[in-house]
Formats: C-alpha cells, sequence, structure tokens
C-alpha cells in the first residue's frame, strides 16, 4: 500500500475550480483529477473553517468535538467573555491521533484549532496561529528550528496574519496597491508551507502526508466578483490587474498541488476536499438590529452605525462594549458564527428564565422566517436550534439558533438604519457545498453524489489501511474506492476514538472559573 | 513548592523563549522590571498565548489572569514580569 496524500484547499468550490481547471489557469489539477473521483463534500450546518475543519480532522460533527466558532462567548455574572477556541477544546480525537497509536506516521500541516500542538507520530505544525506563536504550534518543537532553516522559507510568512486575515470580515472594497500586496502575500505564504511539506516528504516520508492551503478561501472572501469576471470587475488596467493576479495565485497553487503529487509517487492515493464552498452574497443582514427591533437587545451606543459593508468592530475586545447587557436578552456575537445567544436568567441579569426559554426560542424563529425584504421576498432562509444544526454531547456550547442567510451571507452583528441592506458590491461568501476529489492508488474514475465531511477522515484511514473507529459519524465512502482495493481491503469498522480524544481536556465543576479568566483575558483580541 | 525566586526565574525562561525570534528591538535581559507591552511589544493575541504556555509550563490551566490584565474594567497598559511572577506566587502555592 502507497503513501496517503490529502490537501486541503480552504474554501474552493467547484463553480471556481471548473472554470480555472477548463480555462487553462490549473491544468495541473485538470489532469489530475481526469483520471479520479469527484463529488460535492457537504460541511457542517454552519459551513465555517473552525467546526468544518475539526469535523473533517475528526470524522465527528461539531455537536460532538465542540468547535463551531472561532470564538466563543461565555456568559458569566461579571458579563459575557470571550474564548478563542484551540487544540485543546477539541473535544475528540484527531486523525493525526488514531493513525499515530495505530503505528502510522503522520505529518499535518497548517490545519485550524491544532495549537497547542500535541504529541504526534511524525509532525504537526498548526495552521492559523501568527507567527511568533508557532512553535508552540510545532511538534516535534525542534522541528521549528529545522523549519527556519529551510531555503526558501521565511518563517513569518507561514503566519496567520490578524490585520489582514480580519479583512475578509470587515467588507468593504480594498485599494488596489493593498488588493495586489494582500493576494502577492498569499502567494508567498502557500509557496512556504510547500516548502515545509516538501522538505518531509523529502527526507523523511510520512504514510499520511497532509497539508491547507488557505488563500483560496481569502481571495475569494475579498476578490469573488474578480475572480469569476463577474459584469462590472472587469475591463479597467486597475480591476484587470487584481484579477490577473488572482489567476496568478491559482495557477501557482496549482504548480504547488502539481509539485506534492509527484513527491508522493506514482503509488500515491491523493485525497483533496474543502471546508466549504463559496457563493456570491449580495446584502447584508443586520441581526442584532432585527434583535433590537424586536425589544430583545438594546445598544450602547444607539446612535453609532456600520460603515458600509461592515460586518463587525475592528477589535474583538470591543465587542462588549457594543450592547447594553444590563437590558440584553440575546444577541449575535460574532459574524462567522451568524448565531443568536439566548441569555440565561439569573438574580440582577436579564435573560430567560428555563420555563420560558423554548417559547422565547421559537418566537424569535418565527419572527426571523417572517421577516420580510422590501419586494416581499424572505432574506432568512433557515434557523436551526442547537440541538437541529449540531446535535452532539457539546451541544450546548452552540449557539442557541443559527440563522442561514438566502445567500449564505454572514450576519453583521452591528446597527444600521435597517435590518436587510444591499452590499456596494457583490462578495463572496461560504456555502454548503465544498469540494471532494481523489485520485491515484485505488481510486475509481467518475462523478459520485454527495458526501459529507466527516467522510474525509474514515476515507483517509481506510487508503492508510487502518480500521475505522465506530464511533466516528462519517463513512468509508467505498464507491470512490476501486473493486480490486475494496475487495483486497474490506472495510473494517472497529474499536472507538481515545475518550476525549488524546489531547482535550474535560472541565468540570470546578473549572468553570478558569474558564471564566481566560474567556475574561481573550479580551485582548483584536 | 515552588519558590518566589525560581516562578520568577520560569517566567523569564518562557518569556525569553516565547520571543527569541520576535524583532522587539529590546536588547536588555528579560528581567523582573521588563514590561511585556512597551519592552517586549506584546500585542494582545501574544498575552494569550503567553497565558497559554504559562500554563503549560506549570501544569495548571485557568489561573484567574483577569486580577493583572483587568483594573477598574479595564485593560491594563502594561504588565511588568515581576508582576506576573508575583500573580504566579499567589495563586501556585
Amino acid at each position: 500500500m502507497g503513501k496517503t496524500l490529502f490537501i486541503g484547499l480552504d474554501g474552493a468550490v467547484f463553480k471556481v475550480l471548473d472554470i480555472l481547471m477548463d480555462s487553462g489557469v490549473m491544468p495541473g489539477l485538470k489532469a489530475l483529477s481526469s483520471s479520479g473521483s469527484r463529488a460535492i463534500l457537504n460541511s457542517t450546518s454552519n459551513p465555517l473553517t473552525p467546526p468544518a475543519w475539526i469535523s473533517l480532522m475528526t470524522g465527528r460533527e461539531p455537536g460532538s468535538h465542540g468547535i463551531f466558532d472561532f470564538l466563543r462567548p461565555e456568559e458569566k455574572d461579571s458579563g459575557v467573555v470571550l474564548k478563542l477556541n484551540d487544540s485543546k477544546d477539541v473535544k475528540c480525537e484527531t486523525i493525526w491521533s488514531i493513525a499515530g497509536r495505530q503505528g502510522k506516521r503522520v505529518a499535518s500541516f497548517n490545519f485550524y484549532g491544532m495549537s497547542p500542538a500535541a504529541e504526534v507520530n511524525g509532525y504537526l505544525v498548526s495552521g492559523f496561529i501568527p507567527w511568533k506563536h508557532l512553535k508552540r504550534a510545532t511538534w516535534p518543537p525542534q522541528f521549528y528550528e529545522v523549519m527556519k532553516t529551510i531555503p526558501g522559507v521565511d518563517i513569518k510568512t507561514l503566519g496567520f496574519h490578524l490585520e489582514q486575515e480580519k479583512k475578509c470580515f470587515q467588507g468593504g472594497a480594498m485599494p488596489a496597491d493593498e488588493a495586489s500586496a494582500w493576494i502577492r502575500s498569499h502567494i508567498e505564504r502557500e509557496r512556504n508551507w510547500f516548502e515545509i511539506v516538501r522538505r518531509v516528504m523529502v527526507t523523511d516520508p510520512c504514510d499520511l502526508t497532509a497539508v491547507v492551503f488557505d488563500g483560496v478561501d481569502k481571495l475569494q472572501h475579498l476578490f469573488w466578483p474578480y475572480i469569476l469576471g463577474l459584469e462590472g470587475f472587469t475591463g479597467t488596467p486597475e480591476k484587470d490587474a487584481i484579477r490577473e493576479l488572482c489567476l496568478d495565485y491559482f495557477r501557482k497553487l496549482d504548480n504547488i498541488i502539481s509539485g506534492i503529487v509527484e513527491l508522493a509517487g506514482p503509488g500515491a492515493s491523493v485525497f483533496m476536499a474543502s471546508d466549504h464552498g463559496f457563493q456570491t452574497t449580495g446584502e447584508i443582514f443586520y441581526l442584532n438590529k432585527w434583535l433590537h427591533d424586536n425589544g430583545l437587545l438594546h445598544w450602547s451606543e444607539p446612535d453609532s452605525f456600520a460603515a458600509p459593508g461592515q460586518l463587525t468592530e475592528g477589535r474583538i475586545s470591543s465587542h462588549n462594549g457594543i450592547f447594553d447587557y444590563g437590558r440584553t436578552v440575546a444577541y449575535a456575537w460574532t459574524p462567522s458564527s451568524n448565531g443568536i445567544y439566548i441569555r440565561k436568567a439569573a438574580e440582577g441579569k436579564p435573560g430567560v428564565s428555563e420555563s420560558e426559554y423554548h417559547e422565547v426560542r421559537e418566537r424569535i424563529r418565527k419572527g426571523l422566517y417572517e421577516f420580510r425584504d422590501e419586494k416581499g421576498g424572505r432574506p432568512v432562509s433557515k434557523v436551526l436550534t442547537r440541538e437541529e444544526a449540531f446535535p452532539g454531547e457539546y451541544s450546548e456550547l452552540a449557539p442557541d439558533l443559527t440563522v442561514l442567510m438566502r445567500d449564505g451571507g454572514m450576519v453583521s452583528i452591528l446597527n444600521s438604519d435597517k435590518a436587510l441592506k444591499p452590499r456596494t458590491e457583490p462578495a463572496g461568501c461560504h456555502s454548503l457545498d465544498g469540494i471532494f476529489m481523489a485520485f491515484g492508488e485505488g481510486i475509481k474514475k467518475g462523478s459520485f453524489g454527495p458526501l459529507k465531511i466527516t467522510d474525509v477522515a474514515p476515507a483517509l484511514l481506510y487508503s492508510l489501511g487502518l480500521s475505522v473507529p465506530e464511533d466516528l459519524t462519517g463513512r468509508v465512502p467505498s464507491e470512490i474506492f476501486t473493486d480490486e482495493r475494496m475487495k483486497a481491503a474490506p472495510v473494517a469498522v472497529e474499536g472507538r476514538t481515545l475518550s476525549m480524544g488524546g489531547q482535550a481536556e474535560k472541565k468540570d465543576d470546578g473549572e468553570s472559573d478558569v474558564v471564566m479568566s481566560q474567556l475574561k483575558m481573550l479580551g485582548y483580541i483584536e | 513548592m515552588l519558590d518566589n525566586e525560581k516562578i520568577l526565574q520560569e517566567t523569564i525562561a518562557i518569556l525569553s523563549e516565547m520571543t527569541a525570534d520576535w524583532d522587539t528591538g529590546f536588547s536588555g535581559g528579560i528581567g523582573p522590571q521588563t514590561g511585556i507591552i512597551a519592552d517586549l511589544a506584546f500585542e494582545s493575541i501574544d498575552v494569550v498565548q503567553l497565558v497559554g504556555a504559562i500554563e503549560e509550563r506549570f501544569g495548571k490551566r485557568g489561573l484567574p489572569f483577569e486580577e493583572i490584565l483587568i483594573k477598574d474594567g479595564n485593560y491594563v497598559d502594561e504588565i511588568k514580569v515581576s508582576e506576573i511572577a508575583d500573580f504566579l506566587a499567589k495563586h501556585l502555592k
């Protein structure tokens, strides 16, 4: 059995990839994928990086692994405090651990939420971490020093740049010169990750090598209409230059993909997936404005309105100042979660009593469904309770309601004169339909029905010749493997994942104060 | 039992390791009077990471760091290394 390779493309969608492959921008991917399988990969209920990538890595739903967003608000006596999710909050075992403890060596690079790095049988460098903290995000620790010595690698380019990344959520047009530098920085980051992957694949090849390239998501957030060549986004030197730079990003990415596949060798089984898809959003729903209009939320500064296209505050620590918590019963904390949190009543604190909870939640849901745009259309497509969206042991950590918009848009948490407004220009936003592709040894050729994001981990474990723990939610997509392979190695489902995962820590009652202080401190995050 | 001096030295060691590659422009060795914001150029996300590193090193999660990070409802502008060490001495014993 050959090596198994996984390449993650954050936010990739066939709508874009097919255009790029057919127009000659990504000839390498076209050639590789033409011999293999492809399917839509259905993301998590709220198609977002943290829940989706963690589901892909664990084969479990968010209600089981406990990650629903980048951040999590917690209600405490002193107010609402904030937590930044990290690897210790992931409550299910990852495939890095499952494969490693069965004797397979793994190399995992740039996956969300893996810092601080847990010990693995191989290598792990977490993604979405500022470069200054990559050391803590790296296993084995000495590999951090090795990375610095790799020719062509600048450790600073590997990290997550908060100031840059938050532009994806802030909305609004970016000046051309800034756009150019921003796109180039992502091209450079992917190249650096490729150099790290290459070093390991050449010097110490592992049974499973996996890497995520996240620039796809970032570019699509900000330059979606340019990438698609939508009307009004081509035809001037400035606009054509932005589009060309975006296409150049995908050309370089195509070279990287081809390079990694070549390094894996002819006997490798190659899998590719995204955490979610992408679509066009043309409007913004100001969810907290709607809650305010329905008497559930009060603003600290009622006359302070969002700038055009703005979804959130520049500083996350400023969120606490947005609402008048003394009079607020329900609120949305982040644009990314599209979630409404309903406060539980306590002495001296507004909220909803246990007996009122279901009635209030249903009233909010009904009201959102009844909300209409100026033409009588219904902007809110789905309102899911947390039991519906995220069933599982940790469902109670999820927003009470998840609001899905008709165009997939993230909500704004800021105030506005109207609850629904058109965007000044169309933008990219997440959709449920991610991508799955596989090719190489033992993979069938063809298009298949949709898979679930939780099916990827079982597929990778099967490819490695391992049994699949019975408590994984996903299944081995046997339809994509050749009959010969399935006959030679039938799927074995046995055993269970490690309780609470190798690195997660169960929070007992005595730890609640601890959590509170962590969250408070996280108000520092900008 | 950790004594105060040991806690201070461990704190300095954590900060030294964490900031080894940073371009802080700080030329002096890290000591009790070093300010992590003015001298070591800590940003908010760095404070979060520091707390995680400290908790890992001392094997205790969820120390009430807000005691030194928040004063009168506002986040402080500076934290001295000695303040961190004193805080740890108070909560680790």
